[in-house]
């Protein structure tokens, strides 16, 4: 047939954004499915740490996959920016590997496949971007959160600072050699790269047939257009705030080469008249020895999420949004841009989630009804990286588990989310299957479930922490953790308390019991019993003001006893379980 | 004669196989409070139609197939029975932590209550491990305890979910027996009998949803059977189920959750019968176009594909149904989404919907925002007086006032541009929604037919065609009643599983007549029951496995038992191609772990034909001309027919309209159709340029 319909003329923006809008959603999660159903490792294929984009050649993020938004935000475009810089001559075929955390990525165990979209002329157009977090990485020690590092080299992470991986379509094999050579499970990693690969080639597929329909002068009209939608609601959202300035800080707890923590300051600004907000985080100390260091794309990004947390969830999260968020950060800062060879093994959530809950808690200072409460912090042993040999098959394994979070942090709106994990997860991330677990790695879980009375009060309450217990079976394994959040609780914003303490500890096959620090490395043997705690999150508002219905409900639920309503809320329920109203008035005027 | 009714939200259809082979369509309203009293509706406006009385008709059926949005509607609006679900200790928020997840992390909704309130599960001391090896014994007392306090909250039905049952059940088993001990009527739903699949939360999802729908079900399923049979039915009632197949009442009864994809699981069903026999294809893509919703489902090699993965309501903020259902993807854009333009000039479609009531500004029925329906009336695709054969009279006014008002001034456009926006976002998200489909089942989109269901299927099904780049789209005449259509051809089929995870390269020979043993035996049995002597039976076998450490199963089909059992070699060829198919990649080195192995018991009637519905012969030729406006041509003069005086096999160059009194099909120009002896339309959308 003929081409009537290939080029349909339309004058107003409204139409074509619309149309354009709903096939790039289909390209990135066209790769996010593939990357989803193809990749190996449960970090990936369970938990869904992974992300997936489109790049302007600007480089500005126009289309994201649900996607775990610490790996997006900001940081695809930083690294767009080096892959133009460092390879002048790309063409078609090309395809880079990324993951140095100097370089504009995220964390050394998040790999980033990057291939440029060229038209039939091969003008670099527009780039595809998939990044996923590795099983492993090469790092010293079997974890790919190497908290105690010094350095890059104690980390021992391979850095690939935007290698080419691919040429006329085909791998360099030396680099998946060198790769095989240095990560361990290395047939699990060649999985998960290769999805990857095949995620970011089918966005280049996609977004070639897409231009192939209106043409790459339309998409590039489109590109435009989208980003400046995004940006007159994001003005328009942050119009409706008040104009404010406010300084908060949050203290990461003792660690590895933080002996007395770190206590981070950040101060927000918010100009309503000029529709947009500044994060400054420039006053905040030098790198430090240990692998807490940000990036500069974590340190952006959590600040951007915890501005995002405060505004409407229509305005669309991309490049043009984006341009209303000032995020100032320093040069060899701990928490802006890091200065080689600092580590920053765990960037993507140690300070991000205490830098992200401050902006939260500064947003929250400018007047009733906005920001939010810290969330929850992670990578206590419900989290921790095992490896061993399985005692049936006698294979090495090592993965990162994920089988309890909690963490959602309280705003004016809402109770936290239950399953929030932390600030740079927002939920996204999935929870282990119990059994799927234990099908694949010597585990039993005895035990994961919601702590009664752990929850922060508030107006609206912070989500409580949940218990996770398990054992080794019928072997030892190692597991490695970095637990933030034992010490400094999450915080609670507008007089919401606090969210509860992260713990962790072991009970020996003997009956002893251990407590373990925030950082360990744990070998735990036959009928060892881990217990640990995950933290809630923060309560927002005062807790006597939480309408009482909601308490009673809570007690109902088995969330809080009735000594907790009456304590915490001054709610006082009756025989029945109902509100004694005139004993929860009169209670309240006291507490109040 | 033979029947199939489907209970949908809106209407009752009933499609009537008659002796003749012929087939004949009736409907009437649903009647939610009491769905029998609507199929009795809709057979005693078939009756009349037919000129029989309402107990002649029932007395010649031989089956009477049913689908019901019954069990679904109950569970959404809560109105199921109090259950106590049983857990092993240490994990009694299997329900509310689910396996975590959400859409957007700034969403602003709240975190969704459990299927059963914590309140009422129960933890019971017990413990089996990897392997199914018993780790720690039950506790008799304090399971005994736990069911007392139970039953004092006053459960009306219990649901038992033990780690690792579906590898060791003795534990589920005995907390059975003191269940029953206790309370000797309960419904129970034990999990491991319910689903072999491994990943308790979905077990124990699927496990609730089955208890707290018993009671409720078998007092709906008994009292339609009375009600049939009081009226002379003697036949067979067969209800339709998940996994595209039909089951006895008392098989039902017994696992109600059988039936709560019922509605959506036979589209695909008759979609790829109505491919096989009109175009002799098996990759297909079947839609269904509703007043609220868009379902699609991909169906590669022929093999209709199952999931673990549908949600009962809105993704992430409703519970999974975890157990086994025709992978049937809904997106909200269907007749009744409303259209507007956002305050920053953005168009959207949805998700709003206008429904069936009020329903588009065109009803006249109240609806105050314009709906697709309204864009398409505006364009010229439908003809107000011919609506579902004349019997609703479409406004055009109202129609045009509200796509201008609310779309066309303020996207700062003529208003039939406006409104050719409107189709062509619904188009976009339609065709967002095959896409998805075909990445998740490996369809190669050119080598893929769609077949296209619903009343509202041909508007824009040849613009979805062309813009996803398939060629062939068909649109039967069974394309308003889809579903009704499928629960007439389906056999009666279970499937049947054990779930026992084992490596390919440690496989020998017995341990796969072992595992295949005990389910083949099952599967005879069932055939034993439920066969007829004039009916066709037979057994295929599956496997659901993934190459070591992936996690999400893949199901392969391992051909019917008379082949003889697979030996692992051929599984693992299999599985390989089956991975190669849906992913693009295989990894012939790699360790394949097998954790589900299946049976599927089908029996079915001998020669089962594409239902067919002709219109009723018009008395004179309407051949007219209509105006239609396409975005890229502005308002053309094309020829609109009625479906019935298009002769089989006749060549037609759109722009056309080709309307029946139940759809109406838009051939835009450039596209060729074909009416084919069945009844149905093919779109040649051609092979050019998308």
């Amino acid at each position: 047939m003929t081409a009537t319909f290939s080029k349909p003329v339309r004058n107003q923006a409204g139409i074509q954004m619309a149309i354009l809008t709903q096939r790039f959603e289909g390209i990135v999660r066209g790769m996010a499915n593939t990357l989803l159903r193809a990749s190996r490792s449960g970090i990936m294929n369970t938990a869904h740490d992974f992300s997936c984009c489109v790049l302007t050649t600007e480089p500005a993020l126009l289309a994201m996959a649900q996607s775990l938004p610490i790996h997006v935000m900001s940081g695809p475009d930083v690294s767009a920016r080096f892959m133009s810089q460092y390879h002048t001559q790309m063409r078609p075929g090309d395809a880079f590997l990324h993951n140095s955390p100097y370089e504009g990525n995220s964390h050394a165990a998040d790999y980033a496949v990057l291939v440029p979209v060229f038209d039939d002329d091969e003008v670099h157009r527009y780039t595809v971007y998939a990044k996923g977090h590795m099983a492993d990485c090469g790092n010293g020690l079997p974890t790919t959160y190497a908290a105690a590092a010094r350095d890059v080299y104690e980390e021992g992470a391979l850095i690939f600072p935007m290698v080419q991986i691919q040429r006329d379509f085909a791998d360099c094999e030396d680099i998946i050699r060198m790769c095989e050579a240095r990560i361990r499970a290395p047939e699990q990693w060649r999985g998960d790269y290769d999805a990857l690969i095949g995620a970011a080639r089918i966005g280049e597929r996609m977004m070639k047939a897409l231009a192939g329909d209106v043409g790459w002068e339309v998409l590039d009209q489109y590109a435009g257009d989208w980003l400046a939608y995004s940006e007159r609601a994001m003005t328009d959202a942050i119009r409706r705030l008040p104009s404010g300035f406010a300084v908060t800080k949050a203290t990461h707890d003792p660690f590895p080469g933080i002996p007395d923590g770190l206590e981070v300051s950040v101060s927000v600004d918010v100009d309503a008249e000029d529709g947009r907000i500044t994060v400054d985080l420039r006053a905040n100390p030098d790198c430090i020895p240990c692998g807490l260091n940000l990036t500069e794309a974590t340190a952006t990004t959590a600040a951007m999420i915890g501005v995002f947390n405060a505004l409407p969830t229509e305005v669309p999260h991309n490049g043009g949004s984006c341009r209303r968020i000032t995020v100032k950060l320093r040069d060899g800062c701990a928490v802006g841009k890091p200065r080689h060879p600092y580590s920053c093994s765990v960037a993507t959530t140690g300070l991000a989630n205490r830098l992200g809950g401050a902006v939260q808690r500064a947003l929250a200072d400018m007047g009733p009804g906005i920001g939010m409460a810290d969330t929850g912090l992670i990578m206590n042993p419900a989290y921790a990286v095992i490896s061993g040999e399985h005692p049936v098959n006698h294979e090495p394994f090592v993965n990162q588990l994920m089988l309890a979070h909690s963490g959602g942090a309280a705003s004016f709106e809402n109770d936290g989310w239950l399953t929030a994990s932390d600030h740079g997860a927002g939920g996204v991330v999935r929870l282990d299957s119990v059994e799927i677990d234990e099908l694949q790695y010597p585990l039993v879980v005895w035990r994961r479930e919601v702590e009664v009375d752990s929850e922060a009060p508030g107006f609206r309450r912070g989500a409580p922490g949940t218990i996770v217990e398990y054992s080794p079976l019928e072997c030892e394994i190692n597991l490695m953790y970095a637990s933030d959040g034992s010490i400094n609780p999450p915080k609670g914003a507008a007089g919401g308390h606090d969210g509860c303490l992260a713990h962790q500890s072991v009970i020996r096959s003997n009956g002893d019991v251990e407590d373990l620090p925030a950082y360990g490395v744990v070998t735990l043997r036959e009928h060892d019993r881990i217990v640990c705690r995950t933290t809630g999150g923060g309560g927002y508002g005062n807790p006597y003001e939480r309408e009482p219905e909601r308490v009673s409900a809570d007690v109902g639920e088995g969330w809080i006893s009735r000594e907790r309503a009456a304590s915490a809320y001054g709610v006082v329920l009756n025989e029945a379980g109902d509100v004694d109203v005139a004993a929860t008035a009169a209670g309240r005027a006291v507490l109040r | 004669m033979r029947a199939s009714v489907d209970t949908g939200g809106t209407f009752t259809d009933l499609v009537l196989e008659h002796d003749d082979g012929r087939f004949s369509l009736h409907k009437a309203p649903t009647t939610p409070d009491d769905p029998p009293t609507g199929i009795i509706d809709a057979i005693d406006i078939a009756a009349f139609e037919l000129g029989l009385s309402r107990t002649s008709l029932l007395s010649q059926l031989t089956t009477l197939s049913h689908a019901t949005t019954h069990p679904l509607n109950a569970l959404l609006i809560g109105r199921t029975s109090r259950t106590g679900l049983f857990v092993t200790e240490g994990h009694r928020d299997i329900l509310l932590l689910r396996e975590g997840g959400r859409e957007h992390f700034n969403s602003r909704e709240a975190f969704p209550r459990p299927l059963v309130p914590r309140e009422l599960t129960f933890e019971v001391a017990e413990r089996v491990v990897r392997g199914g090896r018993v780790e720690m014994p039950l506790d008799v007392d304090r399971a005994r305890d736990a069911v007392r306090r139970a039953l004092e909250l006053g459960i009306e039905a219990a649901a038992v979910v033990f780690l690792w049952s579906t590898v060791n059940a003795d534990h589920e088993l005995q907390m059975s027996e003191i269940i029953r001990a206790a309370a000797p009527d309960l419904p129970q739903t034990l999990s491991h009998q319910l689903s072999a699949s491994l990943r308790e939360y979905r077990r124990a999802s699927a496990s609730c949803i089955d208890a707290s729908l018993k009671p409720m079900m078998r007092r709906y399923l008994t009292r339609l059977e009375a009600v049939l049979v009081e009226n002379s039915f003697a036949g067979r009632l067969l209800i339709v189920t998940s996994n595209g197949g039909l089951l006895d009442l008392s098989e039902v009864i017994d696992a109600p959750i059988h039936t709560i994809r019922s509605g959506p699981a036979m589209a695909p069903v008759a979609g790829l019968k109505v491919a096989m026999s009109e175009i002799g294809g098996d990759s297909v893509v079947v839609t269904d176009t509703g007043g609220t919703s868009y379902d699609v489902t991909g169906v590669n090699s022929g093999l209709i594909p199952l999931s673990r993965e549908t949600w009962l309501g809105k993704p992430f903020h409703s519970p999974l149904i975890g157990f086994p259902a025709v992978d049937v993807q809904s997106s909200g854009a269907g007749g009744g989404s409303i259209a507007w333009v956002d305050s920053g000039g953005l168009l959207r479609l949805g998700p709003m919907s206008a429904g069936a009531d009020p329903g588009p500004m065109c009803y006249e029925r109240g609806g105050e925002f314009p709906t697709l329906t309204d864009a398409c009336l505006t364009l010229g695709y439908l003809e107000p007086d011919r609506f579902l054969g004349g019997r609703l009279r479409l406004d055009v006014q109202l129609a045009r006032d509200g796509v201008n008002d609310h779309v066309a001034i303020p996207l700062g456009v003529e208003l039939e541009v406006g409104a050719a926006a409107v189709v062509d976002l619904a188009t976009a998200h339609m065709a967002r929604a095959i896409e998805d489909c075909c990445i998740r089942n490996g369809l190669a989109l050119e080598n893929t037919i769609l077949v296209a269901g619903g009343g509202a299927a041909g508007l824009n099904a040849a613009s979805v065609a062309q813009r996803v780049g398939i060629r062939w789209t068909v649109i039967p005449s069974i394309a308003p009643v889809l579903s009704a259509a499928g629960a007439l051809i389906s056999p009666v089929m279970k499937d049947i599983a054990t779930s026992q995870p084992h490596r390919i390269s440690t496989l020998s020979t017995e341990d796969i007549a072992t595992i295949f043993g005990s389910l083949l035996d099952r599967a005879r049995q069932f055939l034993g029951e439920v066969t007829s002597p004039d009916m066709l039976s037979g057994i295929d076998l599956f496997a659901e496995g993934h190459y070591l450490r992936e996690v999400w199963d893949i199901d392969v089909a391992l051909g019917p038992c008379e082949l003889g059992l697979p030996t692992a070699d051929r599984i693992s060829e299999l599985f390989h191609a089956r991975h190669e198919q849906l992913y693009s990649t295989k990894h012939t080195g790699s360790e394949i772990e097998i954790v589900t192995w299946r049976a599927r018991a089908w029996c079915q009637r001998e020669h089962i034909e594409l239902p067919v519905i002709f219109a009723k012969p018009k008395d004179s030729t309407s051949r007219r001309t209509t105006r239609v406006f396409f975005a890229e041509a502005g308002w053309l003069d094309c020829t609109a027919y009625d479906h019935d005086e298009i002769a089989p096999h006749e060549n037609i160059v759109g722009p056309v309209i080709v309307s029946s009194d139940a759809t109406t099909i838009v051939v835009p120009p450039g596209c060729k159709i074909q009416k084919t002896a069945q009844g149905g339309v093919i779109i040649d959308g051609g092979t050019g340029e998308r």
